[in-house]
């Protein structure tokens, strides 16, 4: 009795357990091999071509993200923005009691693909063509680097220490200043001057030596650029395709093209073709972001024609008068995420407690937004715009080529409270030029946008005087709120930087549209690919052959 | 005296070319900003945009740019482009190569077709046929160049597709191989693109002459003396009105060009015209200089080899 008893049990857990394992044969099985096709800038900005890849010399989106897969960092940020060691050079951070000396010891397993070591001679190369670059390299005057950099030591062949010239917020420096000293091929580059380096950016046996996920296989400008699998790979996260190619695509109409035949498999769908999406009946849809950054409209506070934006109480009737909500339902089709300091808010682990109150609110106040600019003095004259002293509320607004939706919106928002906005496009060089020549003081408001680091303090962007900042913006009091997050642990004074940047509005922010990804059915793993912080892991990306 | 004409012309087309890269020269330097934006971007600041313009010779006076411009072109020496991240000559190179093939097919399918509609206008003038044939090119002569493109992606490439979208092809197997097949197929929309609106104004042209070749008298006598009309056509009409559609080519040649740019942006085609645009959008001095240079000595070239042919063929052409 109590054998078949038992042997009835066993039965229906033989059951159970095979019932189980049917379920388990039926859910996604993660295969290798196979070829996807994508662009440059997947999840992150509209299409182009790569030029470069050489991460010492290129600053484009677009290079950094194919360099990204070849060079391991030595701090790998998850989404989160905290370290993964398990897949970063390093292995650990030794910080000095008084945050002025940062240890930090390399993993010994991390080997580049001719089987050498990955070592502190790889850092300590890169440290040194940093500092020799100087103002060419992108990164320099940022994160405390070099500004705050005191000494770099190499302590052995899987340690160095760096010791700044004061205490500073360990977390800051490690995610905004440390994290640039990442280790490329010594052996092989060190031998190379920085114009044999520049004359070869493009030749596929000058990366032949990687310690990434990937390698740059073939390259044809204008056209593609292909990536395999680096078979040393030391990484626990490798690559489950076989061949990843970047076609380079040029503008949305191509991309959506090029998906539609299935030319390409993964890429971008275009804010102004989401009403298009359902005619790409073989691709599935992934949203993702906000981005990490933040759109703005900034003004040249040493413009005297626009003096009236030197008040706080103006800007603040300008936050007050845009519709985000409406942006967002007209601009990324309810996709997107209100933004009102320079905090991105996805994922939210900066933002203050007061910035995720307003955001949760809103701040589009057009009848506070009237009463703040009656306050500053301004009143409506005889056809509806600001007037006092004689002088009309109003500036020209700069657009970078095929960006008139936002601004035609945000002109309208305006008016609503009396403030006359007029638009001229031009190219983004001729922008970009009139913008941070230090001597212009011709233009008056720009329509762009800024990416943030992983620490989002701003950087230079708005201290008084920073290389970056070319809005002639200097508020001391913020200056010192800036100054103070470099030095000091914890959130606590990036908190109240965001709140006063919130209510002092340098800039106008503007709401974050999210970014629609395309890919083809059988591609599996996008979410994990495609991250708001910009970054594309390809490593994670997997075909099935079954859609 | 053909020795004599040719020097001539060669000799004013060497001045015409100096204007020409003289002035885009001084223009596009005039334009505010500069490569340095392109390939700082966000991150440009007045430091590094000028570290980068030393770096690149920017920061010299631009009559010394301009000098050392014409220095290293009578080297031989195109200059080097600092977006593209490689000497202009090897770029412009692979890019030419792509667009010259490009070019001739369209035009040898624009010749085609205009001859053939052509005809078909002339024969038929002044008769619905004709006025119908009249109206179309008007009609297709008048549509954008990007429209046209934009249209056949849609009904060729997605709709039925029959051809890409876009790209040049034979290259996404791997390691770059070129499969031929996959390279002309790729270019069978572009081709079609550039060549429609050349065909209209080709055959519009060729038709008139047709026209005014069937209105002469030895015409009139081959059909009173019972000759077939295909064979008047081919053997007589023919022969005598497309003779100066050579000229009338070799004038196209800057409008082949032209189109050729928007075509090659709609289509994502790596060609002259698409290398032409970027370098224009970054400010890739060395690169757009190069390229305005080789367009006008194309088209001076194409020019006087139309005229020189135009002399071979009809004996009653000759050039003082």
């Amino acid at each position: 009795m109590k054998s078949t008893k038992f042997n009835q049990v066993l039965l229906v857990l033989s059951l159970v357990g095979s019932g189980a394992a049917a379920h388990a044969a039926t859910g996604p099985v993660i295969q290798n091999g196979g070829t996807i096709v994508t662009v440059p800038g997947v999840g992150l900005a509209p299409p182009s071509a790569m030029n470069g890849f050489n991460p010492l010399l290129t600053s484009s989106a677009y290079d950094n993200e194919a360099e990204n897969l070849m060079y391991q960092p030595l701090f790998w940020v998850n989404r989160d923005f905290k370290i993964n060691f398990k897949l970063s050079i390093a292995k650990k951070i030794v910080v000095g009691p008084k945050h002025r000396s940062y240890t930090v010891y390399l993993s010994p397993h991390w080997k580049w693909s001719d089987g050498i070591p990955v070592t502190t001679a790889d850092v300590a190369y890169t440290y040194h063509m940093l500092m020799k670059l100087g103002p060419l390299w992108p990164g320099w005057d940022s994160g405390g680097f070099p500004g705050d950099i005191q000494s770099f030591k190499v302590l052995g062949p899987y340690a160095f220490r760096v010791v700044t010239t004061h205490p500073v917020n360990p977390t800051w420096f490690e995610l905004s200043g440390l994290s640039d000293f990442i280790p490329y091929p010594a052996h092989s580059w060190q031998k190379y001057t920085v114009k044999q380096m520049n004359d070869n950016m493009t030749n596929t046996k000058f990366f032949s030596v990687v310690d990434g996920p990937f390698r740059l296989e073939n390259f044809q400008a204008g056209r593609y650029a292909s990536m395999v699998p680096n078979p040393a790979y030391s990484g626990p996260d490798k690559p489950h395709i076989s061949r990843l190619i970047f076609r380079f695509l040029h503008s949305y109409a191509s991309v959506f093209f090029a998906l539609k035949s299935g030319t390409v498999q993964l890429g971008n769908l275009p804010a102004p073709l989401y009403p298009a999406r359902k005619q790409l009946t073989d691709d599935r849809l992934t949203i993702t972001g906000p981005n990490w950054g933040f759109n703005y409209l900034g003004f040249n506070f040493s413009n005297p024609n626009i003096a009236f934006v030197n008040n706080v109480l103006v800007r603040q009737a300008m936050m007050h008068a845009v519709n985000q909500d409406l942006m967002i339902k007209v601009l990324g089709f309810g996709h997107g995420a209100r933004a009102y300091g320079l905090v991105p808010g996805n994922p939210p682990v900066y933002l203050s407690s007061e910035a995720k109150a307003l955001l949760k609110q809103g701040a589009y106040d057009p009848a506070l937004a009237n009463k703040l600019l009656n306050e500053a003095g301004w009143h409506r004259g005889p056809d509806g715009f600001r007037e006092k002293d004689g002088h009309i509320m109003a500036f020209t607004l700069y657009i970078p080529p095929s960006m008139i939706r936002g601004p035609t919106l945000l002109a309208t928002m305006f008016a609503k409270v009396g403030i006359l906005v007029r638009m001229r496009e031009m190219p983004f060089n001729e922008l970009y030029a009139k913008m941070i020549n230090p001597h212009s003081k011709n233009w008056q408001a720009v329509y762009l946008a800024w990416s943030q680091t992983a620490y989002p303090t701003g950087g230079s962007i708005f201290k008084c005087g920073g290389v970056q900042n070319s809005y002639h913006y200097c508020n001391k009091k913020m200056d010192a709120m800036m100054d103070k997050i470099r030095i000091t642990r914890g959130l606590d004074a990036l908190y109240k930087f965001q709140n006063y940047f919130t209510e002092q509005q340098p800039v106008i922010v503007l709401p974050n549209m999210k970014l629609f990804v395309m890919a083809n059915k059988n591609i599996h793993g996008v979410s994990q690919a495609v991250t708001p912080g910009g970054s594309f892991y390809p490593q994670f990306l997997w075909i099935s052959h079954a859609k | 005296m053909m020795r004599r004409m040719i020097l001539h012309r060669l000799g004013t087309s060497v001045l015409s070319l100096f204007l020409l890269v003289t002035i885009v020269f001084f223009l596009i330097h005039a334009t505010p900003g500069g490569p340095a934006y392109s390939i700082l971007g966000m991150h440009a600041t007045p430091e590094a945009v000028a570290a980068l313009n030393k770096q690149m010779g920017l920061d010299h006076p631009i009559w010394q740019q301009y000098g050392i411009w014409w220095g290293h072109l009578f080297e031989g020496n195109l200059g080097y482009s600092f977006t593209q991240h490689a000497p202009v000559a090897s770029l412009m190179g692979s890019y030419l190569a792509n667009s010259i093939i490009l070019y001739v097919l369209a035009t040898v399918i624009a010749v085609l077709f205009s001859v053939l509609i052509g005809m078909f206008q002339g024969y038929w003038a002044e008769r619905t046929p004709g006025v119908l044939i009249g109206a179309g090119q008007i009609i297709v002569y008048s549509i954008p160049t990007f429209f046209i493109g934009v249209m056949l992606i849609l009904f060729f490439a997605i709709y039925v597709s029959w051809f890409p979208p876009g790209g040049i092809g034979g290259d996404q197997s791997a390691g770059g191989a070129l499969n031929i097949g996959s390279y002309f197929h790729h270019m069978v929309l572009p081709a079609v693109t550039i060549a429609l609106p050349l065909t209209a104004g080709l055959s519009r042209y060729f038709g008139h002459q047709a026209r005014s070749e069937y209105r002469l008298d030895y015409v009139r006598t081959a059909r009173a003396r019972g000759v077939p009309p295909l064979r008047i056509a081919v053997n007589h009409v023919l022969r005598n009105a497309v003779r100066p559609l050579v000229t009338v080519i070799g004038m196209m040649i800057p409008g082949i060009f032209v189109g050729g740019i928007l075509t090659e942006a709609v289509f994502n085609y790596p060609g002259l015209g698409w290398l032409l645009w970027r370098s224009a959008l970054e400010q890739d001095y060395p690169t757009l200089s190069a390229i305005v240079l080789l367009i006008g000595v194309l088209t001076i070239l194409g020019n006087l080899a139309a005229d020189l042919t135009n002399s071979i063929l009809d004996v009653r052409v000759r050039y003082e």
